[in-house]
């Protein structure tokens, strides 16, 4: 080989290697665009031996406003029977009927408020004891994320039970549901 | 012979990243789109329809029962027919008779979601093997649903190099009875 020619191969083997880090470098960007993980909250949610404590309580709750409220519509029903009774035998003038019949219905409506205000309450009270735990999750997903350098990670299926990932290949499976790496990263 | 090799090392190295670093292919349907528009879903709907209305129609008949004896006992009361005592047990079974309407009710609704639920599995079983094969067909990653079963969007934009396998699913379903 002589200079010129060494020169000209040089100047070409840059110009490829360049070239090829150019190839090189534009799939491996997009393909860190594009990695995509997934996790089942429900799954972790269920591991978790907090939970157990959290529903307890929450059915506690409910059962503790259930009795008060049952106990609340009972009452409505022995006075509407009463009054039934009384307005059969005639006992009662219109004036009179008329006023019953509007306690009673003033009645029904304070027990169908109070009913929904319990549902609420519950709501509420599902809220406050699931906002920790869901925050731990959270953090795991955060830290398992990170470390296999995800750009996101969806959720499977919605607290409604809408599925969100119908499908997914089991490469992908393996690779990209993070579930039980979550359980692992909060030690459970 | 030094170049080949550098060229071939070159070229290799260009080539490789495209199918290592493939990247995820990602499709979207409408699953409830696809169970709409087949034929044996409509077929199960009128079961469904049909087995409500047959439950329906036991439940209006023991109530319209307990409704007659309401109306007697008010009848037998106003006409004084009735012993303190007679009342008392007429009251005692009207009101068992209530709970039982009300257990029934709850007995009611669970059967029709049992038979709901039995009747759908197996077309739900077979629309989710049809995602799958199609899935596989076409070499996709992951397959994400396009709105939540009350209409919520899950993905509000799909661009042009999205894969919308909905329509391939039920033509697949249509075309494999299985």
């Amino acid at each position: 080989m002589n200079t010129l020619q060494m020169n000209t191969f040089r100047i070409f083997s840059t110009l490829l290697i360049a070239l090829s880090c150019v190839i090189l470098s534009v799939p491996q960007l997009q393909a860190q665009d594009m990695k995509i993980g997934y996790v089942d909250p429900r799954v972790v949610l269920e591991k978790m031996p907090e939970m157990k404590a959290v529903q307890q309580r929450l059915q506690n709750f409910a059962e503790r406003k259930q009795s008060e409220l049952s106990a609340k519509e009972q009452e409505l029903q022995q006075e509407f029977l009463a009054y039934q009774e009384r307005s059969a035998t005639g006992m009662m003038d219109e004036e009179a009927m008329a006023r019953e019949e509007e306690r009673l219905g003033q009645m029904d409506l304070e027990l169908r408020q109070q009913q929904a205000l319990a549902q609420q309450e519950l709501d509420q009270q599902r809220v406050q004891l699931m906002s920790p735990l869901l925050e731990q999750i959270q953090g795991a997903i955060n830290s398992v994320a990170e470390a296999k350098g995800l750009s996101y990670v969806l959720n499977t299926t919605t607290s409604a039970g809408d599925v969100i990932i119908l499908y997914v290949s089991e490469e992908m499976e393996q690779e990209y549901n993070i579930t039980d790496a979550v359980m692992m990263e909060l030690g459970i | 012979m030094k170049k080949g090799i550098l060229l071939t090392m070159l070229l290799t190295m260009a080539l490789l990243p495209l199918s290592a670093f493939s990247q995820m292919k990602i499709g979207y349907m409408n699953p409830d789109s696809v169970l709409r528009d087949l034929p044996e879903v409509a077929t199960i709907e009128a079961q469904v329809q049909g087995y409500i209305e047959e439950r329906e129609q036991a439940f209006q008949d023991r109530y319209q029962a307990w409704i007659a004896l309401f109306s007697e006992y008010n009848e037998q009361t106003q006409q004084g027919l009735l012993t303190e005592e007679e009342i008392a047990a007429k009251e005692q079974e009207l009101a068992e008779e209530e709970q039982e309407l009300t257990l029934l009710q709850t007995r009611i609704q669970n059967q029709i979601a049992a038979r709901q639920n039995e009747l759908f599995t197996p077309v739900l079983e077979r629309l989710d093997r049809g995602i799958r094969a199609v899935s596989e067909q076409m070499g996709l990653d992951m397959v994400l649903n396009r709105q939540t079963g009350m209409g919520d969007p899950i993905i509000y934009f799909a661009g042009g190099q999205s894969v919308d396998i909905t329509e391939s699913v039920l033509n697949y379903l249509l075309e494999n009875n299985e």
